[in-house]
């Protein structure tokens, strides 16, 4: 009994690795994992993509400031202010 | 090409969908003081620290360079880092046993799927002695027994679910080999499994309805 009861652990930690190998990747995987917290998949979506583009406008404000008060023969080309609209 | 212009090219609804879930999948497997998977540790949720690991990879605080891998899946190791560092904070108390009295709708899981001395849940290997015989372990051992019952109607889940259960094999390769199908094949019934084996959880505990049920 407690051979099997031992096996049994061993096999329980066994499909928690593999288990922890498959996460959700496709689309519809994901949503039903977020649907599954509570969580309103779209609204995390649309949540999530200002919470990006909020921080890639401010690191293309912070890399024009940079290169605007870098030294002439340092600046870079890079002018990203067009993308900001 | 500049990452600037990389990141302007990233569809972020999607990204951040699929960072978030991945977020939920992987605070699964830790300990949290809350005994809830959507409030972890300081007030924070799984879709909060796939907005930290965003942030802190287009502010350039985690550096991503695309010449060297295409972006999701950095962004996964950086929701991995930030949830290992929010289970061991100090909010989070030290990480210790599952709690046996885990009423959370994973909870269940988490005892019956994690328990094991040789599994990836060892960040306190003096709290598992072979030993000891408790309550929860008994549990562990009818949800397995539940879980090859609801394979029964499934043979493909059952041939995978025997396969596992027989050769002790964490390796969908191998598992693939063993029964001479594909590895995708293997992947995709894992998938299936791991939504049964939270849904037998569920059924438990007698949330599903409240928390939203998980079909296979």
């Amino acid at each position: 009994m407690s051979k099997r009861r031992g096996n049994r652990r061993r096999m329980i930690a066994t499909l928690a690795e593999l288990f922890d190998h498959v996460a959700p990747d496709e689309i519809d995987e994901v949503r039903e994992e977020l649907r599954a917290l509570g969580v309103d998949p779209s609204a995390a979506a649309r949540r999530l993509e200002q919470v990006a583009l909020r921080s890639i406008r401010e690191r293309i404000l912070r890399e024009h400031s940079n290169a605007a008060r870098a030294p002439i023969h340092r600046r870079t080309a890079v002018d990203f202010t067009d993308k900001l609209n | 090409m500049d990452v600037v212009e990389e990141l302007l090219r990233v569809d972020w609804g999607d990204t951040g969908m699929k960072l978030a879930a991945y977020a939920a999948f992987r605070s699964r497997n830790l300990y949290w003081r809350t005994g809830s998977d959507v409030a972890l540790a300081k007030g924070l949720m799984p879709e909060d620290i796939a907005a930290q690991a965003i942030v802190s990879v287009i502010g350039g605080e985690r550096k991503w360079e695309p010449e060297r891998g295409p972006l999701l899946p950095f962004l996964k190791r950086v929701v991995d880092s930030l949830l290992n560092h929010l289970a061991l904070s100090a909010d989070n108390g030290r990480i210790v046993r599952l709690a046996q009295d885990d009423r959370s709708l994973y909870g269940a899981e988490r005892i019956a799927f994690q328990e094991g001395g040789e599994g990836s849940w060892q960040r306190c290997p003096a709290d598992f002695d072979a030993a000891d015989l408790s309550e929860s372990k008994y549990d562990a051992d009818e949800r397995i027994d539940r879980l090859a019952e609801a394979t029964r109607g499934t043979p493909e889940l059952a041939e995978v679910l025997n396969a596992i259960l027989e050769f002790n094999e964490a390796r969908p390769r191998l598992i693939a080999l063993r029964i001479g199908k594909p590895v995708n094949h293997v992947n995709n019934c894992l998938k299936r499994l791991r939504r049964l084996a939270l849904k037998i959880s569920a059924d438990v505990e007698g949330l599903a309805v409240s928390r939203g049920a998980i079909h296979p």
